[in-house]
């Protein structure tokens, strides 16, 4: 028996949530299972993942490297489909989506932040913001750049917006990232590793924008390895060798 | 060892594991190889079978159409010095009838027996090579046209109306056709002594002449011309016709040269075009592998040790494309020469399809290896060049800076612009070099396209153009000049026939300073004549009342200086000198030749030929060519029936026919390899579409996690393939200009021996457009399904 299955089976509760949720999870993950074929054996990334997010909530994913916490959060945003188990978001079965249909649903619903920031580079910052909005068809045309301006001033980069990802430092890039996961106002932002490649004065800025985001009442999920960014959130799951071992109130 | 070493691991790697790219390359070398073994095995082969052939044949370097004669002359022809073969023949117009119940005009060549003819031998194809009395020898022309095989029972129609049941006795080929032969009149032989059977007298009234010496000196084959014809005038005879070519070659000879002339040069450019595409290929190629050159130099490589590790891989590609482009190239040249050789009937020396012709074997080897090898010299030298440090560096394009120019501040600007679209628009000019040869290939692939169909158009025009000053529907020669009287009787007894103009014609000399300047034709209709649609440069044309009165071409105006409308030419007409005032220049579609026209009573007048003629123009009840053709046959018995010299009944649609015909053929050649450049083009396009996915994957991975489905992906690679295409339209419609008139100009002097007028065709331009429009939309196809199916995960390399 694993040392996972034994914490399960000494303790049922430990690895439920610490404070069970009153209305529907936005986030709800069953029995969630992936395995890799390799050349060197079958990897398991996660092996039966239960978890519910409600809405409103910031939770850090931490874990050593190997863990299953981006294969997790890979999960929940759609970018991967599991071995096995269920994933829905607000209500939405993942799962039973094609590819091309969970890029729609993500366009809407979902906005991503990336370690590596991931802007286009071949347009401004503001078109960057603009572009999701562009493809979930989000407000009329002509209002786009007004919002998109609103965004990027909210994350201090109204000077900047006409620049191109190129111009401007790492943590401007990454703020721009923000901005542009903000671009249709989605229930659900995922940050993987958002401040794996800034300065600590560039990641202390951008968790100021997360704080700043989850007293607004958006719900967050972000994937860290760094246990002091991990405590900036109001809860926390820690992962090992693809469980959830611990879920902390924070 | 060499098999297990990195460097084959490495190279067999690149092969095997990025099979897609490996197709690009090897087509990309494959198909220019092909095109150069197409045109070098035609090129080879096709003028040295066609010369051989009917050098073979023993064609008549004189022939000469004069009275009736026996086999006596002929025998003292041929001993006459310098007469190497002398043959006597007659000709016979009949019809046929065809198992339909339809009837054909069938020239009837009677010689002493066909199947020993000396000059121009017949080549027997099936059945008997030769024929007794009373059987029909069929030309393989002829036979393929009416569908008859050896055995075949057939009606034949002889002048004077009776009906002769004939056999085919065998089908053998006639070398010597020319042009003719391509489209024309059928021919069969019969012996001498059938003539008496078919009512005819048993005698020759044309002579058939090869010279003794060099049978390919013009002035040779004159000087034994020039003998002959003072022999049969001394013996009484007139010669109404005389004809002199050259031994081995063929009277098509420089057509065939001019087009091979013109597909090597386009053989060359679809090799530059394919060298430009494996360029760009291995450009891309280089790119990806920055790292791994990066890791090579890490590890000791030194930079002509990692050059050459490509330069093998692209050797590797080039043998590969070899072994694919020497039978394709083999069996695409011996089809051009096939198709030739059957146009222009000849035989082949050797007629299979994947016959290997070796110096375009050896062409294709050292263009098949050397080509590659120098397109991928700088790519690899470029990449080879790069530092570890720069090499290992992260390959994001974060640090790309974009240096703003007018054009993308707008673009920015914009905010209507989609930004998908802005993507698009981006994408498409960021890689320069590649867009540059990319747009290189399909310009120029299309520029031909457009050219090709606009010489066509133009070839038409002057066909149409000459046309217009002979539109009668058939063209009577008789053999002496009658009285016009008489042949109009007959000839409007024969059904079919309408009206008939009598014309006079005359070679004659401008005078100038008392010495002969030029020598002119000058063409004699009736006044008023409808046969005749001149198209009038300055001046007027000729009016009824005229009298010494000349319209001439425009050739008039390069070869005499300072004509113009009111000059007064002296003209020697051979019975008396005249002055003749030019009222009218016309263009005459740019040929060479001095030809005036004049109202025919004031011309017959000069020559004393005021009541008789010797040229008619007809015109019949339908105007199609096989009814022309009927009533020219027709009208040809009829009138040797009533005792009529004959020397050329022809029908009128005869030449405008086969040379639009003719051209038809050369554009569809021609159209072919424009055909080739543009699938090297479009072969480019989808290797650009491709490259460009494969190296924005991350890209396209960052758009479908914010929300891009498979229709933004597959529109945004689709709108990057059509801006491409519709850039190349631009520019294909500009070069398409220069490169139309080029080759009208060299297909024009091929044929006509003169220029044409450009002729720009909107449909040319029309079909292209959607021709691209469609290549593009496919070269799209491909690049952007493997878009769609990049995972989000792999390529935002998670983990």
């Amino acid at each position: 028996m694993s040392v996972h299955q034994r914490i399960q089976s000494e303790n049922p509760t430990a690895l439920r949530p610490a404070s069970p949720p009153r209305a529907a999870p936005l986030v709800s993950v069953r029995g969630l299972t992936k395995t890799y074929e390799t050349p060197a054996g079958v990897f398991h990334a996660l092996r039966g993942v239960d978890l519910d997010v409600s809405s409103g909530e910031f939770v850090s994913v931490v874990g050593r490297s190997g863990c299953g916490k981006s294969t997790l959060v890979n999960m929940i945003t759609g970018l991967d489909r599991p071995t096995s188990g269920e994933v829905a978001v607000g209500g939405v079965d993942l799962i039973a989506m094609s590819e091309s249909e969970r890029s729609r649903w993500r366009g809407s619903n979902l906005g991503i932040v990336f370690q590596f920031f991931q802007l286009l580079p071949m347009l401004t910052l503001l078109q960057n913001v603009m572009l999701p909005m562009d493809l979930a068809n989000y407000l009329p045309l002509d209002h786009r750049p007004a919002r998109a301006r609103q965004l990027l001033d909210a994350v201090g980069l109204a000077a900047v917006a006409d620049e191109p990802p190129g111009s401007v430092s790492g943590g401007q890039q990454q703020c721009a990232a923000v901005a542009r996961a903000l671009a249709t106002d989605p229930p659900l932002m995922v940050a993987d590793e958002p401040t794996g490649n800034l300065d600590s004065s560039s990641a202390e800025r951008i968790l100021t924008l997360f704080d700043a985001l989850h007293r607004e009442g958006k719900t967050i999920i972000m994937v860290t390895h760094d246990p002091q960014m991990a405590a900036r959130a109001s809860r926390r799951l820690t992962m090992n060798d693809g469980w959830i071992v611990a879920d902390d109130l924070l | 060892m060499i098999f297990s070493s990195p460097t084959t691991h490495k190279v067999l790697g690149e092969i095997l594991q990025h099979r897609s790219r490996t197709v690009l390359v090897v087509l990309s070398i494959a198909v220019g190889i092909i095109a150069i073994g197409a045109i070098a095995t035609a090129f080879f082969v096709l003028p040295a079978d066609m010369s051989r052939s009917y050098s073979a044949s023993n064609p008549p370097n004189v022939e000469l159409l004069t009275d009736p004669f026996d086999q006596g002359l002929v025998d003292d022809i041929a001993a006459i010095d310098g007469v190497a073969a002398a043959e006597g023949r007659r000709w016979v117009s009949v019809r046929v009838q065809l198992a339909g119940g339809d009837w054909r005009p069938l020239r009837i060549v009677a010689v002493r027996q066909p199947g020993e003819t000396v000059v121009n031998q017949l080549l027997p194809q099936q059945g008997a090579p030769y024929t007794h009395d009373n059987e029909l020898l069929l030309a393989n022309k002829a036979a393929e046209r009416l569908g008859l095989q050896p055995g075949a029972r057939v009606t034949v129609e002889l002048n004077d109306g009776g009906r002769k049941e004939m056999t085919v006795a065998g089908v053998s080929m006639d070398l010597g056709g020319g042009f003719g032969a391509i489209v024309g009149t059928d021919v069969a032989y019969v012996t001498r002594d059938t003539l008496p059977w078919l009512g005819m007298p048993a005698d020759y009234d044309r002579l058939a002449i090869t010279v003794e010496g060099d049978g390919d000196d013009a002035a040779h084959i004159r000087a034994i011309a020039d003998t002959l014809v003072d022999r049969l005038e001394r013996s009484g005879r007139q010669v109404y016709a005389r004809s002199e070519q050259l031994r081995s070659q063929h009277p098509l000879q420089n057509i065939i040269s001019a087009l091979l002339g013109v597909l090597a040069l386009l053989g060359l450019l679809v090799l530059f075009l394919s060298g430009a595409l494996i360029t760009n290929t291995l450009s891309a190629l280089l790119t990806q592998q920055l790292r791994q050159v990066g890791i090579m130099k890490l590890v000791g490589g030194r930079r002509l040790q990692i050059a050459s590790v490509y330069l093998w891989l692209v050797g590797v590609y080039a043998l590969v494309a070899l072994a694919l482009a020497v039978p394709l190239g083999a069996w695409a040249g011996n089809g051009i020469t096939r198709l030739a050789a059957d146009i222009i009937n000849f035989p082949l020396s050797n007629p299979s399809p994947l016959a290997i012709s070796p110096w375009a074997a050896l062409l294709q080897a050292v263009m098949g290896i050397g080509v590659p090898l120098l397109a991928a010299a700088l790519p690899v030298h470029r990449g080879t060049r790069i530092t570890v440090r720069r090499a290992l560096a992260s390959d994001m394009q974060q640090g790309e800076s974009r240096r703003p120019t007018a054009w993308s501040r707008w673009l920015d600007k914009s905010a209507w612009v989609p930004r998908i679209l802005l993507i698009s628009l981006r994408n498409t000019f960021r890689q320069k070099q590649r867009l540059t040869l990319t747009l290189l290939t399909l310009t120029l692939g299309g520029s031909i396209f457009i050219g090709v169909l606009n010489a066509q158009a133009a070839l038409d025009d002057k066909v149409e153009g000459i046309a217009r000053y002979f539109s009668a529907d058939v063209n009577l020669d008789m053999g002496q000049l009658y009285r016009i009287s008489r042949v109009t009787a007959e000839a409007l007894q024969v059904a079919g026939v309408e009206r008939i103009e009598a014309w006079a014609t005359a070679e004659a000399d401008v005078l100038g300073d008392g010495t002969v300047s030029e020598r002119i034709t000058v063409l004699g209709p009736p006044a008023g004549s409808t046969l005749i649609e001149p198209l009038v440069l300055s001046g007027r044309w000729l009016m009824p009342e005229d009298d010494r009165a000349l319209t001439v071409n425009e050739a008039f105006l390069r070869r005499i200086p300072d004509l113009e409308v009111g000059s007064v030419l002296r003209l020697d007409l051979g019975t008396s000198e005249q002055d003749w005032t030019v009222v009218g220049i016309f263009e005459f579609t740019g040929m060479d030749e001095l030809i005036a026209y004049a109202n025919r009573d004031p011309l017959a007048r000069a020559l004393n030929q005021r009541q008789v003629s010797a040229v008619y123009r007809i015109t019949t009840s339908r105007h199609e060519l096989e009814s022309q053709q009927a009533v020219a046959a027709n009208l040809d018995r009829h009138l040797k029936a009533r005792g009529l010299r004959v020397a050329n009944a022809e029908a009128g649609r005869e030449f405008t026919e086969s040379t639009t015909e003719y051209i038809g053929i050369l554009i569809t050649v021609l159209l072919a390899m424009a055909g080739l450049t543009a699938a090297v083009g479009s072969i480019g396009l989808a290797g650009t579409l491709s490259m460009n996915v494969l190296e924005r994957s991350r890209e396209i991975g960052v758009l479908r996690a914010i929300g891009a489905y498979d229709r933004v992906i597959v529109g945004m690679v689709l709108g990057e393939g059509l801006l491409i295409g519709l850039l190349s339209f631009a520019g294909s419609s500009l070069l398409a200009l220069p490169i139309s008139f080029g080759l009208t100009q060299i297909i024009s002097r091929s044929i006509f021996g003169s220029n044409a007028t450009l002729s720009l065709s909107i449909h040319s331009f029309a079909i292209w457009f959607g021709l691209v429009i469609t290549l593009a939309s496919l070269a799209s196809l491909l690049p952007a399904k493997s878009a769609t199916r990049l995972t989000v995960r792999e390529v935002l390399a998670y983990e």
